[in-house]
């Protein structure tokens, strides 16, 4: 453009306007805010929010550094979830390695704990206390939260983050007993005062949210805990007694709600996972199929109404239509995990062990690809939502 | 051969006369393919041909759309199945893609014209295209730049102006 004329370029209508913005990178589109606040309201718009880029754009992984994973170091990357359906170039992850954080004294070791809407949480590997790190990978801005706790609890640590509702984050950990993986207790973080809550569960005695007591039968897993922010609430999925249900809590650890999962036959239920996906929590289970193969299902579920606890179930698929096509028929063990729910789309990722592949699997059209393949001792342990989130946020200060 | 193809003819809105295939077109446009589903009942079995008013597109543009429209769409012209080279490995070059620069290499009103006549006859290829282009021309401009090409008045008090480039001082 090297005439600078405002003719028909001034005229264009707000819709064209978007419509340009978004083949943009994401950076060159924030830039442009300063322009007038015309330009930064379009922008911000919660509903361009789509279009530019804010939707779902990879998945970050985690793997070994080297084949001897007692060194517990991981390496970061990026699976591009975009590729082939947009051609807007990711510029805005020109680091998925997370090398301005990892080469930092100190930060060697860190590992993904979770992710939210746009912010990464890590912590350190092998340390159980000392700092945790928040991280808005698009901006590279960061901060570190001291964490406490003590030496005969486990700590899960989760992410509650709404850039539409907040610039702020909220901490919510939960304390475990490491003999019985009772709940002890419950402490909330908030990045607008910078401290930790008394325990909320203790608190919450008197409040009577719910009934008291509640925490005194509900265990949580000290391995793979399943936690989705979805409209402001955290959902935990928890063993009640012997039972499993979602305890509902907002961001300041204050005990909502206990609703139930779907109903589904117990037996042979393998796992079960929670995810925000299109702004509805998601349920997911898998279970041995009584077949010849080693066949699993994965049914999937969506809480339709909060109110009412109403769950929908949305797709049901085996590991054998998943995954047969890619071997070419040869027999292998179809066990898999499931990895996470693409946030805008009807499309799970499974990472299925045998073949080291990681799977999308569309629901809509029924369609299987493979994004990534790793070698064995590569296999990922870790993964976190790519969400773009182009918010300068005053609680990330680094 | 050529001559049994029926043909449209598209009246610019300064009054000019473009003669298409129809099929091309069909192809292309799903606004005119919409105008001729709705003209043919009238028009079937006649040898009378039909001209069709696009009273938001100049000549000038017009007649760059359909050089794009005939490159593109026209499948005796085309090498290759015109859609295929969204799934071409990265550094092949799709034979239409020379002729794509080529065709965005234009000052820019020309060039928002043609973003409009896209939007306007609906022929996504070209609306991808062309706003690619006007994106490709705005990533690299400083804010000021921005507001020349776009006549934009910067509105911000100082205050604001400088709490939304701090806001933003990781972009830059």
């Amino acid at each position: 453009m090297d005439d600078c004329s405002a003719g028909a370029v001034a005229g264009l209508p707000d819709d064209l306007l978007v419509e340009i913005l978004s083949r943009v990178p994401a950076k060159s589109a924030c830039r442009f805010k300063c322009v007038s606040r015309t330009w930064r309201d379009l922008i911000a718009d919660p509903n361009h929010r789509k279009k530019l880029h804010h939707a779902m754009q990879g998945l970050f992984i985690m793997t070994p550094e080297t084949m001897t994973p007692e060194t517990g170091l991981y390496t970061f990357g990026l699976i591009d979830l975009t590729a082939g359906s947009s051609s807007v170039p990711l510029d805005d992850a020109d680091d998925p390695g997370f090398s301005f954080l990892t080469e930092r004294p100190g930060m060697h070791n860190l590992v993904f704990k979770d992710s939210c809407n746009g912010l990464i949480l890590f912590g350190h590997q092998c340390v159980e206390l000392g700092d945790i790190v928040v991280c808005n990978p698009t901006t590279k801005q960061w901060a570190c939260v001291p964490i406490f706790g003590s030496p005969d609890r486990f700590n899960h640590t989760f992410l509650a983050f709404d850039p539409a509702v907040s610039s702020h984050f909220h901490l919510v950990q939960f304390q475990i007993s490491w003999e019985d993986q009772m709940l002890l207790g419950l402490h909330a973080y908030s990045s607008e005062t910078g401290t930790w809550s008394h325990n909320q569960i203790e608190c919450q005695e008197e409040q009577g949210l719910l009934a008291a007591g509640w925490h005194r039968h509900v265990t949580i897993s000290y391995t793979d805990p399943r936690c989705a922010f979805v409209n402001g609430f955290l959902y935990l999925l928890v063993w009640d007694l012997d039972q499993k249900r979602i305890i509902v809590l907002d961001v300041q650890g204050k005990a909502r709600r206990m609703i139930e999962v779907p109903s589904m036959a117990d037996r042979g239920l393998l796992s079960c996972y929670l995810e925000q996906s299109q702004g509805c929590l998601h349920f997911m289970t898998t279970e041995i199929l009584d077949t010849p193969e080693e066949n699993y299902k994965l049914s999937i579920w969506v809480l339709q109404d909060y109110d009412t606890q109403e769950w929908v179930l949305k797709n049901t698929v085996s590991s054998l239509e998943v995954f047969g096509k890619l071997t070419g028929g040869h027999i292998l063990d179809f066990n898999f995990s499931v990895v996470d729910i693409h946030q805008d789309r009807n499309v799970v990722f499974l990472f299925h062990y045998d073949s080291g592949k990681l799977v999308a699997y569309d629901m809509d059209h029924k369609e299987v690809s493979v994004i990534a393949a790793f070698e064995k001792w590569r296999t990922p342990f870790g993964f976190a939502r790519y969400v773009p989130c182009f918010s300068g946020s005053p609680a990330l200060t680094s | 051969m050529a001559s049994e193809k029926k043909v449209v003819f598209l009246r610019s809105s300064d009054g000019e006369a473009f003669e298409v295939s129809e099929e091309v077109i069909s192809a292309a446009s799903v606004t005119i393919k919409g105008m001729i589903d709705e003209e043919s009942p009238s028009r079937a079995d006649t040898a009378a041909t039909t001209t069709l008013a696009i009273p938001n597109v100049t000549a000038a543009t017009l007649s760059r759309v359909l050089h794009y429209v005939n490159k593109h769409f026209d499948a005796a012209a085309v090498v290759g199945r015109p859609d295929d080279y969204i799934f071409c490995a990265p550094g092949d070059e799709h034979p239409l893609a020379r002729f794509d620069d080529d065709f965005v290499d234009v000052d820019n009103d020309t060039l928002i014209d043609l973003v409009h006549a896209a939007e306007y006859l609906h022929i996504k290829k070209l609306f991808d295209l062309t706003c690619k282009a006007v994106a490709d021309k705005l990533k690299g401009r400083t804010i000021d730049q921005i507001r020349e090409t776009f006549g934009i008045v910067n509105d911000y008090t100082v205050e604001e102006e400088v709490e939304v480039y701090r806001e933003n001082s990781w972009a830059f």
